[in-house]
This record gives C-alpha cells, sequence and structure tokens, in this order.
C-alpha cells in the first residue's frame, strides 16, 4: 500500500513536471505534500556527512503539536469545536491553500514553507472567539500575504499574525469588537463540547480593570475561566506548552523569562510609586495575552534579536512597554503593540551588538 | 609527571546519548600476534618539532580501522610509542584523551614517568577529529601563532593504536556490538559489548572479505578522513582492478562504510526517530535560516556563525574576517545541527579561498 502511494505520487509528479501549466499551478503544492509523506532522497554531496534527524518540519510541527494540545484543545473545551474547527480551518483554508500556494504560482516557486502552518494556526487564537470567519480568513491572508512580500520565511521584520491582528483590530475594530464570549467551565457535555455556553458578550478582564477597576481573581485567569481570546484563556496549560518549547529549544527561553520578569518588576515599581490606574504584578502577570504572546508571539526567532544580549533587551522593554501602554494606552491590551514595537528594534539592536562584538574582538587580538 | 586540571569542550554532541554505553567486558580466548615497529617511520617528527598533541579520544565508532586493513590486524603498541615519545626531551607532550578509558590514562601514568607529556582526559564530544579544535583548546586562544613548531597527531581509534589486535564482530540485525580487542597489559583478549543505539557502518569483517562487493553495492558510500570532516572516495579510485594496498594512505583513515539513505521512507518525520540508521540522508529539505541560534550554540570555537554566514551571502568579506571567519575549524557541526538544512561549512570555505586570493581554505 505505502509503496503503491509513493509510485503513484512519484508518477504524479513526473506528470507535473513534464506539462508547464500544471508544473507552474500544482508543483508546490505536490512537493509540499510528497515531502509530508515520503522522505526527500537528497544525500549530503560534501561534508558532514551525517545530519541531525530534526528539520523545518520538525521545527515548526512541534510548535503546531504544542499549540494544538494547549491552546486549541482548552479552546475546544470553553468554548466548543464549532466555534474553534471552523475558525482554525477558514485560517488554513484562506492562508496556505488560497494565498501562499497563490502566491508560490505567482512567483513560480518551487516550496511551500512550514511556517505558514504556524502563522495560520496562532491566527485564530489570538482573535475573540466570536468573530467572523471572513475576518480570521482575511487576517491569515493577510499575514501570509505580508510575509511574503517581505520576502517569505527568514525575512519578514514584524511577526506576521500579530501584524494581521493590529490591521484587524484598527481597520475592522467593529467585527471584532461584539465577538467575545464567556468560557464553559463545567463537567463537559455533548453540547457544551459542540458550542460552549450560549453566546454572551463579556468584556475582558483587562476591559473591566480598565473601566471599573474590578480585579479578576489570579486563579480564575490562571484556569481560563474568564474571557478573552480564543487560545489564551487558559493560561496554566499556555505556560506547560510554553516551558515544553524552551526546553525544545524552539523558542528561545530569555524571552519569555525577560518579558514576564521585567513586566513583573516594572508594574511592582509603577504600584509601589503610586501611579495611578496600575493593575498588581499577579494581575498584570495573568491577564490579556501576555502568556501566550511571551511564549508563542515574542519568540518567533526571526522577528526578534539574534544575539542572547539583543533578546535580554529586547524582553525587557517589551515587558516595560506592556506596562506602561497598559496604564496610560488608549486600549486595554498591550502586548499586541509592544511586540510589534520592539520587532522594529531587532535591526539596531543587532546591529549594535554587532559592531560591539566586532570591537571588542578587535582589541583583544 | 605534570598533570594540567580537567579540561572541557562546550559544543557538540554527547557521544554516550548517540551511541551507547560499554555494558560489559569480559575475557575471551583468541590468537595472539606480536610485532615490533620502527616509530620513526610510523610517525615521523620534524627535527624542529617542539609541542606534540596527541588526540586520542575515540572519534567514529563502528568504524573500519585502516590500521586493520593495511597491517593485517596489527597495530602499534601505544603506550610503547608513548615511551619512545617521552624519551625525546626536546618535545613537549599533550595527550587529550577520553575520559572513559580511566584505566588507559592511569597506565600512561605508570609507564610514562616523564615530566614532558600532559593529559588531558576529556569527555568525548562529537567531532573530535579536528587539529584545531584540539589545538585551540590546549593553546588556549592564540594557538595559530603557537602552531608553529607544533605537529598534531590524530590517533584516529585509541582502542586500536593501543591494543594489538581488534576484530569486530557482530550481526547486522542485532543493535549490540561486540568488539574483541587485545589488552596489551594482560596480555589476554578482552571482549566489549557496546549497546548501540544507532546502527553505524557496516560490520569490518564483511568489509574485509568483500570490500570490492561493497564497491558494486550503490547503496553505500565510502567516507574517508572522517563523517564530519572527511570527503568521499570511490573504490574505483583506490582499487580500480582489485585491491591495492599501496593506494590506501593513512590520512584516508578512518574509513567510514555507510548507506546512502536515497530511499522515500513513509512519514520520515514520524518514523525516522524509530529507525536506528545513520545515513547520508539530508534529513529534510532546504530552507531559509529562521535564526535558530542552533549553530551558534553548538560551535566549539565560540563564532556567531549565523552572522558570518550572512556577512558571507552578503559579500561582506572583511567584516566576516573580522567576525572570526579564519577561527572557524570547519569541524560540521553547525551544518549538522542545522533544522534549514544549509550549507555553512561549504559556504564559510568558499569564502575563506575568496579572502585568502584563491588559495587553499585553512584545514
Amino acid at each position: 500500500m505505502i509503496k503503491f502511494v509513493s509510485n503513484l505520487s512519484r508518477k504524479t509528479g513526473e506528470i507535473i513536471e513534464k506539462n508547464r501549466v500544471a508544473n507552474t499551478l500544482f508543483f508546490a503544492l505536490w512537493k509540499a505534500t510528497d515531502t509530508l509523506l515520503f522522505q526527500p532522497i537528497d544525500v549530503a554531496k560534501k561534508a558532514p556527512f551525517v545530519r541531525s534527524k530534526i528539520d523545518m518540519k520538525d521545527f515548526m510541527g512541534l510548535v503546531v503539536g504544542v499549540l494544538a494540545v494547549f491552546s486549541v484543545l482548552p479552546a475546544i473545551y470553553f468554548f466548543g469545536w464549532q466555534t474553534v474547527i471552523p475558525r482554525i480551518a477558514i485560517s488554513f483554508i484562506c492562508g496556505v491553500f488560497i494565498v501562499d500556494v497563490g502566491w508560490a504560482i505567482l512567483t513560480k516557486e518551487k516550496d511551500i514553507n512550514e511556517g505558514a502552518f504556524v502563522t495560520c494556526l496562532l491566527i485564530p487564537l489570538i482573535f475573540p472567539p466570536l468573530t467572523p470567519l471572513w475576518v480570521i480568513g482575511l487576517a491569515s491572508a493577510i499575514a501570509i500575504l505580508v510575509r511574503n512580500i517581505f520576502g517569505g520565511v527568514g525575512k519578514n521584520i514584524w511577526n506576521p499574525a500579530l501584524l494581521a491582528r493590529l490591521i484587524i483590530f484598527t481597520g475592522f475594530a467593529i467585527f471584532v469588537a461584539s465577538g467575545w464570549k464567556e468560557p464553559f467551565w463545567e463537567i463537559p457535555t455533548q453540547d457544551s463540547l459542540r458550542y460552549g455556553v450560549d453566546a454572551i458578550t463579556s468584556a475582558t478582564p483587562l476591559t473591566q480593570f480598565k473601566e471599573t477597576g474590578q480585579i479578576a481573581s489570579s486563579l480564575d485567569l490562571l484556569l481560563g475561566k474568564t474571557s478573552g481570546c480564543l487560545g489564551e484563556t487558559c493560561r496554566i496549560s499556555l505556560l506547560i506548552g510554553g516551558v515544553i518549547l524552551c526546553l525544545a529549544k524552539i523558542a528561545n527561553w530569555r524571552i519569555p523569562v525577560s518579558i514576564l520578569g521585567s513586566v513583573a518588576l516594572f508594574s511592582y515599581l509603577f504600584n509601589f510609586w503610586g501611579i495611578e490606574n496600575i493593575a498588581p504584578p499577579t494581575f498584570q502577570l495573568l491577564s490579556g495575552g501576555l502568556i501566550f504572546g511571551a511564549f508563542f508571539m515574542a519568540t518567533d526567532p526571526v522577528t526578534v534579536p539574534y544575539s542572547q544580549l539583543g533578546k535580554w533587551i529586547f524582553g525587557i522593554l517589551c515587558g516595560l512597554l506592556i506596562v506602561f501602554l497598559r496604564v496610560f494606552g488608549p486600549f486595554p491590551e498591550a502586548v499586541m503593540f509592544s511586540i510589534l514595537i520592539m520587532n522594529l528594534a531587532k535591526i539596531p539592536l543587532d546591529w549594535t551588538i554587532k559592531q560591539f562584538a566586532l570591537r571588542v574582538r578587535k582589541e583583544v587580538n | 609527571m605534570i598533570k594540567k586540571p580537567l579540561w572541557k569542550m562546550s559544543g557538540g554532541c554527547d557521544l554516550k546519548k548517540e551511541f551507547g554505553e560499554i555494558i560489559e567486558t569480559s575475557f575471551i580466548d583468541l590468537p595472539i600476534v606480536k610485532e615490533s615497529r620502527d616509530y620513526n617511520k610510523i610517525f615521523p617528527l620534524k627535527k624542529d618539532t617542539r609541542e606534540l598533541i596527541i588526540n586520542a579520544v575515540v572519534t567514529d565508532p563502528l568504524d573500519v580501522s585502516l590500521e586493520t586493513l593495511l597491517l593485517n590486524g596489527r597495530s602499534i603498541c601505544f603506550i610503547e610509542w608513548l615511551i619512545w615519545l617521552g624519551a625525546q626531551h626536546t618535545i613537549k607532550t599533550h595527550i587529550v584523551i577520553d575520559k572513559e578509558y580511566g584505566h588507559i590514562i592511569n597506565l600512561i601514568n605508570e609507564k610514562t614517568d616523564i615530566c614532558h607529556i600532559h593529559i588531558y582526559p576529556v569527555t568525548a564530544k562529537y567531532p573530535q577529529d579536528n587539529a584545531k579544535i584540539i589545538a585551540k583548546t590546549v593553546f588556549g586562544k592564540h594557538f595559530p601563532n603557537l602552531l608553529e613548531k607544533t605537529e598534531i597527531i590524530h590517533i584516529r581509534d585509541l582502542i586500536r593504536a593501543f591494543y594489538k589486535n581488534e576484530a569486530l564482530i557482530g550481526k547486522n540485525d542485532e543493535d549490540i556490538v561486540s568488539i574483541a580487542i587485545w589488552n596489551d597489559i594482560s596480555d589476554r583478549w578482552e571482549k566489549i559489548i557496546r549497546r548501540g543505539k544507532q546502527k553505524f557502518g557496516v560490520w569490518s569483517d564483511d568489509v574485509l572479505n568483500g570490500w570490492l562487493n561493497y564497491a558494486q553495492n550503490h547503496n553505500y558510500r565510502f567516507i574517508a578522513g572522517g563523517l564530519m570532516t572527511g570527503r568521499e572516495i570511490t573504490p574505483e579510485e583506490i582499487a580500480p582492478k582489485e585491491f591495492d594496498i599501496t593506494k590506501i594512505t593513512l590520512e584516508m583513515s578512518p574509513i567510514v562504510i555507510i548507506p546512502r539513505g536515497d530511499t522515500r521512507d513513509f512519514l520520515p518525520n514520524f518514523t525516522k526517530r524509530l529507525i536506528p540508521c545513520v545515513t547520508t540522508n539530508l534529513c529534510g529539505e532546504k530552507r531559509e535560516c529562521i535564526n535558530c541560534n542552533w549553530c551558534d550554540e553548538v560551535c566549539p570555537m565560540k563564532l556567531c556563525v549565523k552572522n558570518i554566514y550572512e556577512s558571507i551571502r552578503q559579500e561582506r568579506f572583511k567584516e566576516a574576517e573580522r567576525l572570526g571567519l579564519f577561527e572557524c575549524v570547519e569541524c560540521g557541526l553547525c551544518d549538522y545541527k542545522c533544522p534549514a538544512k544549509i550549507e555553512i561549512m561549504e559556504t564559510i570555505r568558499k569564502a575563506k579561498k575568496i579572502v585568502s586570493g584563491g588559495g587553499e581554505s585553512n584545514d
């Protein structure tokens, strides 16, 4: 059976390669499917003749897997699979199969990069649960398009998922403003797993704090009993997933540690200095999309400084911005803006640290 | 005997995790062969050599030692050679040796009671067969200047250099390797059983019996000089018509015969970890760099590999040189670890040639 599928795939590839039109339209999609099912036969031509068994599919696949287990599954429990699955599906259809494949056809590229799968899974998880499907599809299309315009995976300046979120939240705010939903929190039933609680729009804890000064319970925030974006509510599972990514060295641990550490530090200092409208450190750490952003968005290796020192500076400044914008900014949530602003700082930070390292090497030599 | 403190090398992979630990040793009876050597001819040293580094760390497990092929199963007595070396008072000798072979270290201490030999027991990291990694760590940061009167000799496999005879026995379908070696100290054959987590190479008795048969089998490749830093050789290059022993040189040691790996395995991202076999397959497709930092973490020279690579790609060769282009020892670990399968080492080699005016890259 496997041999039959392998031969079929190989023959399909040969037919596609021979026909010019089919080559343009279907080669990238065929190659992505073929390399997922079967090992490419490329061997190392020069030393080193052995290579690590971890490739980009493993790298991105682990992120997708961790998100699926520690973000999507809790989201299904809280909001029901009818809320979660269609949004993920539309995100993949629009982002990968329409935009990314379309881009590969138009630019005659041979490869569909695995990074698109991570971006398209992140998009629905960072929007309110009842965001219209077409908005999710539009967001994932914008994310992949912007990433490709900048040069593809490895060359984008901003985190594509966050950039798409920013565009939607500012340009299409009316369609996401009423998308909040109270999470289900009892013993699951068939109905609850299907569509969660009957749709009740509810302000997020940060919005409640900004409007009324009410602080939600830390335990509620940790376990996901409060409303929020689709994938960011169950913070305890996000923490576990984030730690797994850090242990696997997919995510660099310096970034979440520095972001969370500096949020805690600066919110404590702001409280200490008596600044008004500042929430206590535990609320700051557990509310909003901070945990999700610190482990899954800010750790995107392409958009953060390359050097270890740069990562520390990135994280500390990001944390400071988060606390600052939450207090003085017009929006209750600030993680998205902070990460996007600090993505801009990546290039000057990398350049400065490189010049410093070059000077040190020159003096030592 | 002057002993320096323990020395650690950073970066690399843990050999024990990759290839398994020795789990049992026992004595068996096999025939004995003895022969004496003229060490000056085997390892001729230049007259003005002042420092000698002997790298005796195990590198490629289960490879076929050329000593075995060339010398009909005989190898030099390592300890006798060390004693002879120690008598060369003008040469300061540094031996880098695997900590696992503590009994050999004790033996060297007992038998070579000369203060010109310095021993560095290390935890083996992979690869160890590169001269500059060893030299830099022994001499510190400024080793290039000290290399003028220094020679570096690699003992490709300490077991085979130390013991008189060796044979590799075992079955292809098991992951347990039995190595029978002659213990020079106890005058007996010793059998070491190593449980290998990965099948690596092919069995030497198959090669010894059917060298040219493997030449016909295009599923295998012959790699000389180590899998990380060597080159591919074809049997036609060495033995076009029949096995011509004079064509093989010691620089080709070790020769590893490794499966090609150009097979379309089903669902490789799930199954490749279940199949304990090392091949020359790239194990993935080439992609753009995603700044994962793994090349930096694994670099034994602590270079910023990604920055050097980017500088070369943008043809900023002077910047690459300032970042440490020529400090790269081309160990291949960055290539090994890169999930995007980027050919970093080849890029660096080409850049070295360009910067040095088209000459050979440093090796």
